[in-house]
């Protein structure tokens, strides 16, 4: 029993070990990947002519700019460590703060796409299998298509033009319903193309026969056969849907002037607020990490064949 | 009998609609099965034995659509007038059915118990009774003596344990007819044995109907008291298992029982194929053999297979191995599904890599890292499980022949003569893989492996995937090649009665481990038909 336990425990503390590994990793990244682009915000503000070369000498003085990365770096390690981000270059306020304000409306937007991409893409491959010859092998289809062909940024502008400008239906500014639909599909499409090939394939195996075989009426047959073993496909991407659902919501936040991390980190990187961009990838990238490492446990849950 | 049959089948048909046109697989079938009788139905693979049984169930392959004709009736209801729904309520209370693939029938997310609970929850029995009878019927199939057996999943199963949770599954609902699709196949000889045992018991204890197909007499002969032997869709002949067995009147019958390995007889040199039986062809005794010189040796062989990822631990395949391959002799490897012996034909070839001991062709000694020179690859060949699957589809057979000298540089021979070796017209040159049977592409395969003119053949399964007489003649084809080319071969496989043919010694392999065994050992004699006794399960 005892061995047994440490069986399933030893690959769930190798799964959060890498896990952790790779946030490290994203650590380091952000803070050298945002310092590759020329220029820094004492150029920016040089550029736009508000300082003096004397006050730009001073003003990297003053933020520590002057130094070599290396010094830069452990000191910013030191301070995140601590649990501080630091503070925007640009605004001087605490970064923790522009954070928490940002954070509201890109987390309605990812998780309300994320609901309606979950529901869509898991319900239509569903009823798609139980009424074979129906409508919803064609939804299945539409959406799949759609996901694919549609980017999410170019629907969004044409609907702000059509919803917003023509018809005067919602505001062009500050509207989180439209945005949230047309990432939802966006994630639908995606999960729905994956399901209704994974449950088709599923469909001809040798237990749905059995399943049949037992008089099990098509939806038991679908939701307790068929669905689950092509779910374990399915869950092992939800760490990807949702990094494809909150850098979508980045897109669509800018579309729709929407006050949230997308737009935050976009002026970030123009006016190059180190610290703000390093919080926000740091923040998005652990975000992603731990949906990977709940999803590879969710897996292991639904699958006693994995981690054996 | 006065009774009327628990199921009737009256110029059944059943045409199957594919890409190509329609297809009739079954063409005017008609048979009766009493309560209480066990009727096999017997004929090799495409003889549409199966699509006979699963046209009774309602269960036809999902997305070929089925056109049903004649009559069908069980219990006397009308099974093809029947609405889907009608059919579900007969499936799995009324009848069971058991299939092939044991690993692949059961659904593996779900423990074993929870799906015996679920097939008795469907035939109507309310939630305590179901959860009692999981437990009744677990006993029943003889696995109750292992702890926990409701809660583990298929994985954690054994193929005759994974059967028999299947045997369970499919009496939930108390049927009055059970169909058992080639229940055994899957199996190695020994499980098998005691499968048809317990489905024995099982039928008796129950008096219920069984309806079993299966490709193999000698399996069938144990079971049951009426034969049905198909072939192309059509009942070729029809009768009680000692008429079939004892005094077939067709031909094809005929040489089905001959030509299947171990059905009673002295050892023959070959096997009876359909062809020996209408020329009135007998092959002669097996001679006994002088073995050649040792061309390939093994010496304290190891291998682990490594675990996957961070801190999982690796699993030994072979733990310290030894054998001798004798130049012109047949040496069986025989052994349950992992035992490791697929490994010890792979490590010959440089397919894994060894972790101590030694491998010798010709006297010389070859890399522990697999890692082989074209010359020593010249001397080893391999013939694989899965003929179609070892063949490129995209090339045509003559292509797909003459890679080997190609890729070794030497001089190009004809295909026609490698085909001609192999029993097999020159045409099939020019044909692609799908275009042909499995017997014909297994033969291609032995042709290709035999082009380089290699010391030793490793054939590893190569007629699991074939049905009896086109066994028979991949293996008197080999059998032929042997002793004019002084082959060694090791020939591995689960059947043992086909080994024990084929081969003029054979090894057996439990968890990396060989043993010796004594090839005077009497082969069950299925001539003899009469009813087995259960074994204490």
């Amino acid at each position: 029993m005892n061995d047994r336990l440490i069986q399933t425990l030893l690959p769930i503390g190798a799964d959060i070990l890498r896990s952790l590994m790779i946030a490290a990793g994203i650590v380091v990244f952000s803070f050298f990947l945002i310092r590759m682009i020329p220029g820094d915000i004492v150029d920016v503000m040089g550029i736009q002519g508000t300082l003096t070369y004397g006050q730009q000498d001073a003003m990297r003085e003053s933020l520590r700019l002057n130094e070599g990365w290396w010094s830069q770096f452990t000191a910013w390690l030191g301070m995140v460590a601590g649990g501080d981000f630091g503070v925007s270059l640009r605004y001087g306020t605490p970064i923790l703060d522009l954070l928490r304000v940002a954070l509201a409306p890109t987390l309605i937007l990812g998780a309300s796409a994320l609901g309606i991409g979950l529901t869509l893409g898991v319900g239509l491959p569903v009823l798609a299998c139980v009424f074979p010859k129906s409508i919803f092998v064609a939804l299945v289809q539409f959406i799949t298509l759609w996901s694919i062909v549609v980017p999410t940024f170019s629907i969004g502008i044409l609907c702000v033009i059509v919803f917003a400008v023509w018809l005067g239906w919602i505001p062009a500014i500050g509207n989180m319903v439209v945005p949230a639909v047309i990432l939802g599909m966006d994630t639908a499409g995606t999960l729905a193309k994956m399901l209704h090939e994974d449950m088709v394939d599923t469909e001809r195996a040798a237990f749905v026969r059995t399943a049949r075989a037992k008089g099990l009426s098509r939806w038991q047959i679908v939701l307790r056969h068929i669905l689950p073993n092509a779910l374990t496909v399915v869950v092992a991407l939800f760490g990807i849907l949702l990094a494809g659902a909150l850098t979508g919501a980045i897109t669509m936040e800018v579309v729709f002037g929407l006050p949230g991390l997308g737009t935050l980190t976009l002026q970030a990187i123009q006016g190059r607020d180190y610290p703000v961009v390093q919080a926000v990838v740091i923040w998005l990238g652990l975000t992603v990490v731990l949906a990977n490492l709940i999803s590879d446990l969710v897996q292991r849950s639904l699958d006693p064949r994995i981690g054996r | 009998m006065t009774l009327p049959a628990l199921l009737q089948l009256r110029d059944l048909t059943v045409t199957i609609r594919t890409s190509n046109g329609t297809i009739p697989v079954v063409r005017g079938v008609s048979f009766d099965l009493f309560a209480g009788r066990t009727l096999a139905i017997v004929g090799e693979s495409g003889s549409g034995k199966t699509m006979t049984a699963m046209s009774v169930l309602g269960l036809g392959p999902p997305g070929t659509p089925m056109t049903l004709g004649g009559e069908a009736r069980f219990d006397g209801l009308d099974v093809m007038r029947m609405s889907e729904n009608e059919m579900r309520a007969l499936r799995g209370s009324r009848i069971g059915a058991v299939f092939q693939d044991p690993a692949g029938s059961l659904n593996p997310l779900m423990p074993v118990g929870e799906q015996i609970r679920e097939a008795a929850r469907a035939a109507g029995s309310d939630r305590s009774v179901a959860r009692t009878k999981v437990s009744a019927l677990l006993d029943e199939v003889g696995l109750a003596h292992l702890p926990g057996i409701a809660g583990r999943y298929p994985h954690e199963l054994s193929g005759g344990q994974q059967q028999r949770c299947m045997i369970a599954l499919a009496l939930a609902g108390d049927p009055d007819l059970l169909v058992a699709d080639e229940p055994t196949t899957a199996l190695d000889s020994d499980v098998a044995d005691q499968i048809i045992a317990l489905l024995a018991t099982l039928q008796t204890r129950r008096r219920m109907a069984l309806l079993f197909i299966s490709h193999d007499l000698g399996v069938v002969s144990r079971l049951a008291q009426d034969i049905i032997v198909m072939r192309d869709g059509q009942v070729i002949e029809a009768g009680s298992t000692r008429q079939i067995l004892v005094n077939p009147q067709e031909d094809y019958t005929k040489a089905l029982i001959a030509c299947t390995p171990g059905t009673g007889g002295r050892p023959r040199a070959r096997l009876m194929t359909l062809d020996m039986i209408r020329s009135g062809a007998v092959p002669g005794p097996k001679r006994p053999v002088v073995p050649g010189p040792v061309v390939a040796s093994v010496r304290d062989l190891t291998v682990r297979y490594p675990g996957r990822g961070l801190f999982r631990p690796g699993h030994p395949a072979l733990q310290g191995v030894s054998l001798d391959l004798h130049a012109g002799t047949s040496l069986g490897l025989v052994g349950a599904s992992g035992s490791g012996k697929s490994t010890l034909g792979r490590a010959l070839v440089g397919l894994v890599a060894t972790q101590s001991g030694e491998i010798r062709v010709n006297d010389q000694l070859l890399h522990r890292n697999g890692h082989r020179l074209a010359s020593d690859r010249r001397q080893v060949q391999y013939v694989f499980q899965d003929a179609s699957g070892a063949l490129n589809p995209r090339r045509t057979i003559g292509q797909s022949l003459l890679e080997p000298q190609r890729i070794h540089r030497v001089p190009l021979g004809t295909t026609d003569q490698m085909l001609a070796e192999v029993g097999l017209p020159a045409d099939i040159a020019e044909r692609f893989p799908a275009e042909l049977s499995g017997g014909q592409l297994q033969r291609v395969t032995i042709a290709r492996a035999l082009a380089l003119r290699p010391a030793c053949l490793i054939c590893d399964e190569i007629t699991s995937a074939l049905d009896v007489s086109s066994q028979a003649l991949v293996l008197n084809v080999l059998s032929d090649l042997q002793e004019r080319l002084k082959l060694a071969i090791l020939f591995i496989s689960h059947d043992r009665a086909l080994v024990e043919h084929f081969c003029d010694k054979v090894l057996i392999m439990t968890d990396g481990r060989l043993a010796d065994v004594d090839l005077r050992r009497p082969v069950a004699d299925v001539s003899s038909s009469a009813p087995i006794v259960a074994e204490p399960a």
